[in-house]
């Protein structure tokens, strides 16, 4: 376990300290959630385990009362170890006259845990595989989440509308200083009024004095306790009213027959002059650009990167007051790398191990087909849709910028998108090339999210591990103090370092743009080291795709 | 001409022998059934030939094809059905029909396969509401796009209803009769029986016996009944005839002797002793053991490790 909080508190003042520890285990704990309860009830229902445990004397409320106490007695558990651990730290620290107050927070914690796993065995009960399951609660936090959601893009500005005429919010310093307006909508969403609640009742409690009124904290509570009913019983009766033992022709069903009749109708005349294509690794490519785009984490996580990019995007349009109008449009490759990695692990992680999982690739591999060529049809479909994706993402982009600025800029146009598509298309090599590796789409997912963490600047392997590690190895003696003199003056550092490829696209997005023109003259990396980064950067995706096709070649189906 | 050949195949697991030194043939315009209990190593051999899996030692080849070495080669001369295998649930069975043409670079009608299989009313609707029956329906289409030199059918039968059975079986004498080999695998032998020119029986791992069903019937040391009308019934016939190997019960009715032996030798042995004791014999019936009696007669011969 590793919390930001965790460990020698400095001089941080009690108070801060004790609201510090929720707001690291708000995130944290939703990660447990998700893997204690996304399978509860769906896992039951896929295996065909539910019909032995109906086939018993008990109710499916019974199953479900079941998986919620279950769950939500190792949420407890877990997160209570947690806690035990902060309240040992913060005795020690603080003495021992704060444990009430640390103790009260503890209680609101293992609430926020409870409610959650509410949520989570609710949507289980709704919906048909786990997946959609953990899309529901990732989407259910994007959209409540009061800093990085929907709220704050969408919701907070409509309700801002209503009330004042106006979009922009006004901030404050804490919510008890806004207006009742504000006080009440911000309510309306469950994790502000756990928040503000928590925050009221500790303050109560001391130290501090409670700010805003009990009545309105009492309502927030009550909406909080209430997300987690709602859901709960929605999965209930969803659950209770499920046929088990055959597809259901529900409503969805009926339109999805619809939408599918008037896709037959429409598409099967040019679907049926692809398929006619000449070569075989074309007529995979076709299929599967189609399989593709029917996939539901692929429209989900599709939907999830124009949703993280669309607000952003409209917030950095705008003339940057040091940097000025191509300022802005410089970091748009950083502003693209985590929509870039959801979207080519979206787009790749089941492209082969789902055939495997699903047996499709039973079907496949009969017809006269190698499996080199099944590799390069996936990995050239799955591309082309990466692309296809982010090519009307970047012509909003240029529209933007068009419409703002009254310039074009078609050389930076070139690089950013190019870079962006650049990187999109290293994610999606990466993620084809894992899930040709391993024997189901957890592992895939796991696998590519591992790159991540491995390479990632900020949260990764390589910022405290390997790259401390290479300078300790080779640096010798040198004057430098920080890693970045280090890495000025010795060469095989540097060079070394950039075998991290997000260090090394780093490189070539300065290189690039201070070839157009845009770039600090002063930080343009050497000819050398760029080609090397390019190396670096065509290298790895290749080494994954190679690796991925051996494992899948020698591998038994 | 050859279009199967299986060379001294093994596959291992581990410790686990699934197949074990198996050598086997399939000729052009044959029907082969290949039998075995679960777990006999019928499903691994298949997947052998398709490259699904590979051989822990041996060789196979289709139309002299390695399909280790060139696979796709080898699948162009094959109509598969794998056992267990998946469907796109929200394709309909003409897109999944239209995909195999299109592999395959065959011209069929897929309207015209579904029809062959019984399955053209529902050609337009999502695979994921099919059952078990349809998808295996499906499943033979697709195996029979282009038509193939070699059918390799994984438990085809699992599933089908008496109708669906009954296409089936309609559907392997077409094929036979166009000239294509068939390699089935299969438990349920009545199906079997009357389909298949030879048969194959797989038991922990081995191949135990291979020949035609009539062939296996005769060899085979399977329990049978002779039934015999005499001119007249001997004195101590019932003590005569029970001393001799192979003969294991003597009832009389009559002028009817049924005689219950224990192998196929007795038959001859039993005719020999009632011509010495000078009694006519006005006719002689054996009740044949069926495949299944020959299957499990067979398996038992083969100890379980």
């Amino acid at each position: 376990m590793f919390l930001p909080t965790a460990g020698p508190t400095g001089h941080r003042q009690y108070i801060e300290y004790l609201f510090l520890v929720p707001y690291d285990l708000r995130k944290f704990t939703l990660v447990i959630v998700a893997a204690v309860g996304y399978n509860s009830v769906t896992r039951e229902r896929v295996t065909g385990t539910i019909k032995f445990v109906l086939g018993l004397p008990s109710t499916r409320r019974d199953l479900l009362l079941g998986k919620l106490l279950s769950r939500s007695m190792i949420l407890v558990i877990a997160t209570g170890a947690m806690l035990l651990v902060e309240s040992f730290l913060a005795a020690s620290e603080f003495g021992q006259q704060y444990l009430l107050s640390f103790w009260t927070m503890g209680a609101w914690v293992l609430l926020y845990v409870i409610v959650w796993g509410a949520v989570v065995v609710g949507y289980s009960a709704i919906f048909r595989t786990g997946y959609r399951t953990l899309f529901a609660l990732v989407g259910t936090y994007f959209l409540l989440s009061p800093n990085h959601g929907l709220w704050r893009v969408l919701v907070r500005p409509l309700f801002s509308l209503v009330f004042t005429g106006s979009w922009s919010t006004s901030v404050y310093e804490t919510l008890a200083t806004a207006p009742f307006w504000l006080r009440f909508v911000e309510r309306l969403n469950p994790l502000i009024s756990f928040w503000e609640a928590m925050r009221w009742s500790i303050h109560a409690i001391g130290p501090g004095e409670p700010a805003g009124s009990l009545v309105l904290n009492l309502f927030g509570l009550s909406v909080f306790l209430g997300f987690g009913t709602v859901p709960l019983l929605f999965g209930y009766y969803r659950f209770d009213a499920r046929d088990l033992s055959s597809q259901p022709v529900s409503k969805q069903t009926r339109f999805r027959r619809y939408l599918r009749a008037v896709r037959t109708s429409s598409t099967s005349l040019f679907s049926r002059a692809l398929l006619r294509a000449k070569s075989r690794t074309l007529v995979l490519f076709w299929r599967d650009i189609r399989q593709m785009f029917q996939n539901r984490v692929v429209v989900v996580g599709i939907m999830l990167v124009i949703s993280v990019v669309t607000p952003q995007i409209l917030q950095t349009i705008e003339p940057d007051p040091a940097f000025g109008m191509v300022g802005s449009l410089t970091i748009l490759p950083s502003l693209f790398g985590l929509p870039t990695l959801i979207l080519g692990v979206a787009l790749g992680y089941r492209s082969v191990v789902g055939e495997r999982v699903s047996k499709t690739i039973r079907i496949i591999l009969g017809l006269p087909v190698t499996r080199h060529k099944l590799i390069l049809a996936k990995v050239l479909s799955r591309v082309v849709g990466a692309l296809f994706v982010l090519a009307p993402i970047f012509l909003f982009v240029e529209g933007l910028v068009i419409l703002r600025f009254n310039r074009t800029f078609p050389l930076l146009f070139l690089t950013w998108s190019g870079l962006i598509a650049a990187f999109a298309i290293f994610w999606v090599t990466i993620a084809v090339g894992i899930s040709a590796a391993v024997s189901s789409p957890y592992r895939s997912i796991a696998g590519c999210f591992g790159v991540f963490f491995l390479f990632s600047n900020n949260l990764g392997v390589w910022g405290w591990g390997v790259r401390p590690l290479i300078v300790t190895l080779f640096a010798g003696t040198v004057s430098g103090s920080t890693i970045r003199q280090v890495q000025d003056e010795v060469p095989l550092v540097r060079y070394l370092d950039h075998l991290n490829p997000f260090r090394a696209f780093q490189t070539v997005q300065e290189s690039l743009f201070s070839l157009v023109g845009v770039g600090a003259e002063a930080s343009s990396p050497s000819v050398p080291i760029v080609l090397f980064s390019l190396l670096v950067l065509l290298a790895i995706p290749s080494v994954s795709l190679h690796l991925g096709y051996k494992s899948f070649d020698n591998s038994e189906l | 001409m050859v279009v199967v050949e299986i060379q001294s195949l093994t596959k291992r697991y581990g410790d686990i022998c699934a197949v074990e030194d198996v050598d086997l043939t399939v000729e052009q315009g044959e029907v082969f059934g290949f039998l075995g209990p679960n777990g006999a190593g019928k499903s691994t051999t298949i997947n052998v030939l398709l490259d699904f899996v590979r051989p822990t030692s041996g060789s196979v080849s289709i139309f002299g094809i390695n399909p280790q070495k060139d696979p796709q080669a080898a699948r162009e001369h094959l109509g598969v059905l794998p056992e267990a295998t998946g469907f796109y649930n929200r394709d309909t069975p003409r897109e999944h029909l239209e995909f195999a043409i299109a592999m395959k670079r065959a011209d069929d009608d897929p309207h015209e396969l579904l029809e062959r299989v019984g399955i053209a009313e529902v050609s337009d609707k999502a695979v994921g509401e099919f059952s078990k029956g349809m998808r295996q329906r499906l499943g033979l289409a697709i195996a029979l796009v282009g038509d193939p030199d070699l059918l390799l059918l994984d438990e085809p039968l699992s599933g089908l209803d008496p109708t669906g059975a009954q296409t089936f079986r309609k559907i392997i004498r077409e094929e036979r009769d166009r000239g294509a080999a068939v390699f089935f695998s299969s438990h349920i032998m009545d199906q079997v029986e009357v389909l298949c020119d030879r048969v194959g029986i797989m038991n922990d791992g081995h191949l135990v016996a291979v020949d035609s069903v009539e062939e296996l019937r005769t060899t085979t040391e399977v329990p049978f009944k002779l039934s015999l009308v005499l001119d007249s019934i001997p004195r101590d016939i019932q003590e005569t005839l029970l001393r001799l190997d192979g003969v294991e019960s003597v009832s009389i009715e009559g002028d009817g002797l049924t005689v219950g032996c224990s192998a196929t030798r007795a038959k001859a042995a039993v005719v020999v002793q009632l011509d010495e004791l000078g009694t006519t014999i006005s006719d002689i019936r054996t009740d044949a053991p069926s495949l299944e009696q020959v299957f499990m007669e067979t398996a038992a011969e083969v100890p379980r490790a």
